[in-house]
């Protein structure tokens, strides 16, 4: 004789999947009467009229008090859409990308705040030679208007450094190298912001507009990338 | 261009209709979907029953 145990009334599936509400946040209550053990939570975030982005979980007791909250480590870029993942067993980014030396802002030159776009990331990649410390960050963004963009490479508060930018590199998608600069210096105290040099400024900040990319397509669906060499000395 | 994230998630011992909130940080980034899995769902009044159902005997056996 067999018999089958069925789940009793009222207890839910393992995976709730909740629609969104058109909003920049989404909750889940956790049932009443219920033991659950949340092991993953996703968000698919449409980021494409934002800018970047770096979702946070919240969590808070039946009583609305927060208890913990974690955010991303990482941006979903402005202009595009992502998922973003909350998972047990986990580990975080390893350093040093979750201590960047170097932030990275990318902005649209424009007069009013609606003109601005940033894009910020951590380090992209890292590489270490004898007394030299060598970062790179590529940053990728696709051009929504034709206005001109200007870099800005600043490092974290708590590390004082000089650096060099060993070079910088705009590269249009899929086509050859567009612009490079090779050996400019720059010292940034901690804290403090430095700007890239370049051959087209304005207040000096780099611009890299159409003329300088010297782009034979229109400037507004294009998707370029920016690689940015920093020598720490 | 799609980019996924991950990190770590809390490992707390929640309970019942605690609240998970996910938030973008920007009004103009919609969170379209959200799934949240979990690994048990037993109620505690089933929870309950289990020393008795684990020192059941069938008059079969």
């Amino acid at each position: 004789m067999s018999s089958t145990l069925t789940a009793p009334a009222g207890v839910g599936p393992r995976t709730i999947v909740l629609p969104g509400n058109g909003t920049q946040a989404a909750s889940y209550v956790l049932p009443p009467g219920l033991l659950q053990y949340v092991q993953s939570v996703l968000a698919e975030v449409d980021a494409t009229a934002a800018g970047s982005v770096r979702p946070t979980l919240s969590i808070a007791e039946q009583s609305g008090v927060v208890i913990a909250t974690k955010r991303q480590s990482e941006a979903i870029p402005g202009g595009g859409t992502g998922s973003a993942t909350w998972a047990l067993r986990l580990t975080d980014d390893p350093s040093p990308r979750a201590a960047p030396l170097f932030n990275t802002q990318i902005r649209y030159v424009g007069a009013g705040a609606d003109d601005v776009y940033q894009y910020e990331t951590g380090l992209g990649s890292g590489r270490f030679g004898a007394g030299v410390v060598g970062v790179e960050l590529t940053m990728v963004w696709t051009m929504t208007n034709g206005k001109p963009i200007w870099v800005t490479v600043f490092n974290a508060d708590d590390r004082p450094l000089s650096a060099r930018i060993d070079r910088a590199i705009v590269q249009k998608i899929g086509a050859t190298t567009r612009e490079s600069l090779q050996g400019l210096a720059i010292s940034i105290a901690p804290g403090a912001t430095g700007t890239l040099p370049w051959t087209n400024h304005l207040g000096g900040s780099v611009i890299l507009d159409r003329a300088t990319l010297d782009s034979p397509t229109p400037f507004v669906t294009d998707t370029y990338a920016i690689s940015v060499t920093v020598e720490v000395g | 261009m799609a980019t996924d994230v991950a990190t770590s998630l809390p490992d707390l011992d929640l309970r019942d209709q605690s609240i998970l909130t996910v938030d973008t940080g920007d009004a103009a980034a919609i969170i379209t979907s959200l799934v949240i899995h979990v690994a048990q769902d037993i109620p505690p009044e089933a929870l309950a029953l289990l020393p008795a159902l684990l020192t059941y005997q069938s008059a079969e056996a």
